[in-house]
C-alpha cells in the first residue's frame, strides 16, 4: 500500500476520532484499531479489483461515514475520557505559557518565559502591596525588607528557571545525540558547566537575603555541595523524561498533523 | 433474503456481538466476519460502526480487550502496521448474553403473535 491510500484511510479514520472530547492515549488506541481495520478491508478489497481508487472507495463506503462514526463513539467515552481531555487541555495550556515551543530561538523563549514570571511576580507583590496598604500601614523597614527578601526569591526564581530549562535542553542533545554517538566527556563537562552556573545563581540569591559577602562565602560549599549532588541527576533524569515523552507523542503527532480540511 | 438496516440492529447489536464472541475471543474484523456469515449476508452493518458498540461493551465490564502482539498472517501486513485488539467475552458480558436471549425471545413471542408471524 503507498503512502497516499495510507494518508486517506487516516485521514478517514482522524474525521471520526479527532472531534471527541478523550485523552491522547485512548484517541490513539482508537485511531490504531480503526486504521487496523480499516486498512484490512482496503487489503480484501484490492484483491477483488485491479483499479485501487474503486478499491479504496468501496474500503471506506464498507466502513461508513465518519460523521456518524464520531456521533457513535461520543456515546462511547466514559468520565474518565472527558477528564482526561479537560486535563490535557489545562496542561497544554500551561505548556504553551511556559515551556519552550517547537522552533523558538532561546532568546525568544527566554524573554517570554521572563516576561511571564514577572508578570505574575508584579501581580503578586501588587496584591500584597494593596493588604498591606488597606492594613493602614506604610512603606516602613520591615515592607522595604519584604520587598527585597521577595524580590531576591522571584527574580532566583526567574533566573533558575530558564536556567534549568537551558541546562535539560543541552543535557539531552548531548546525552541523548539523534545525529551522532554520545561522548560522555561532553555529558559529564556540560553537567559540571551547568552546575557551576546555578551555583553562583544560589550564591546571588543568598547574597540578596543576607547583603553579606562573608555569608556568602561562608555558605558556599553548602551551596555547591547541595547542587553538584542534586542538579546532574535531576538533569539526566529530565533530559530522559523528555526523550521519552518526545518518543510517546511521535505517534500522536503524525495523526494531529493531517490536514482534514479538503 | 431481505436486508437487515441498522436501525433495525440498533437494539440488538451489543447481543448479537456477545454471542459471537461466546464462540471465542475475536478482533473487530473478525467480529464483522462472522456476524455477516450468521446472518447470511443480510445484516447491512457498517463495519466501522461496530467499534462504538465493543467500547461501550468494555466500558461496562461486558468484555475485555487487549492488544494483539504480531501482525503476522494478515492481509496487507508485510510490514509491522497497526494492531488489532481482541476482544472476549466476560462473566458479566455471559449474563448479559443470557438475559439478552431470554428477552428477545419474549419480544419475538409478544411481537410475533400480534403480528401473526410466530416461528
Amino acid at each position: 500500500m503507498n503512502e497516499t491510500i495510507n494518508e486517506t484511510l487516516m485521514k478517514v479514520v482522524e474525521r471520526a476520532v479527532r472531534p471527541l472530547r478523550a485523552g491522547k492515549v485512548r484517541k490513539l488506541a482508537m485511531r490504531e484499531e480503526l486504521l487496523g481495520h480499516l486498512t484490512a478491508i482496503y487489503a480484501e478489497e484490492s484483491e477483488r479489483r485491479t483499479d485501487e481508487r474503486a478499491a479504496l472507495a468501496a474500503a471506506i463506503e464498507r466502513f461508513g461515514s465518519p460523521a456518524e462514526l464520531s456521533r457513535e463513539l461520543v456515546g462511547s467515552l466514559t468520565w474518565r475520557d472527558h477528564w482526561a481531555w479537560f486535563s490535557e487541555r489545562w496542561a497544554a495550556a500551561i505548556d504553551r505559557t511556559f515551556a519552550w515551543q517547537r522552533g523558538e530561538s532561546f532568546a525568544r523563549f527566554a524573554l517570554r518565559s521572563g516576561g511571564v514570571i514577572a508578570a505574575l511576580n508584579l501581580l503578586l507583590f501588587l496584591l500584597v502591596f494593596m493588604v498591606v496598604r488597606l492594613d493602614g500601614d506604610r512603606l516602613d523597614a520591615t515592607f522595604a525588607s519584604f520587598n527585597r527578601y521577595t524580590f531576591t526569591l522571584f527574580a532566583s526564581m526567574a533566573v533558575s528557571e530558564i536556567a534549568f530549562l537551558w541546562a535539560v535542553q543541552s543535557t539531552y542533545h548531548t546525552a541523548f545525540p539523534s545525529y551522532r554517538p554520545r561522548r560522555w566527556v561532553a555529558v559529564a563537562s556540560g553537567l559540571a558547566g551547568w552546575t557551576a552556573l546555578l551555583v553562583l545563581v544560589g550564591a546571588a540569591f543568598w547574597f540578596g537575603i543576607t547583603l553579606s559577602l562573608e555569608s556568602v562565602l561562608d555558605q558556599l560549599p553548602r551551596i555547591a555541595l547541595c547542587t553538584a549532588a542534586a542538579l546532574p541527576l535531576a538533569l539526566l533524569l529530565t533530559a530522559w523524561a523528555t526523550k521519552q515523552s518526545l518518543q510517546q507523542n511521535q505517534p500522536y503527532e503524525r495523526w494531529s498533523r493531517l490536514a482534514l480540511d479538503e | 433474503m431481505q436486508s437487515i438496516q441498522r436501525d433495525t440492529l440498533r437494539g440488538h447489536l451489543e447481543s448479537l456481538v456477545l454471542a459471537v464472541l461466546e464462540r471465542s475471543p475475536a478482533h473487530g474484523l473478525e467480529v464483522i466476519r462472522r456476524l455477516e456469515i450468521a446472518g447470511q449476508g443480510s445484516l447491512a452493518l457498517k463495519e466501522g460502526t461496530l467499534y462504538p458498540a465493543l467500547y461501550r461493551m468494555e466500558a461496562g465490564g461486558l468484555v475485555e480487550a487487549e492488544w494483539e502482539d504480531s501482525t503476522q498472517g494478515r492481509p496487507g501486513a508485510s510490514r509491522r502496521g497497526p494492531r488489532r485488539r481482541i476482544y472476549r467475552l466476560t462473566t458479566k458480558g455471559k449474563r448479559q448474553l443470557a438475559r439478552g436471549r431470554e428477552g428477545f425471545r419474549e419480544f419475538v413471542q409478544v411481537i410475533g403473535g400480534i403480528l401473526g408471524a410466530t416461528p
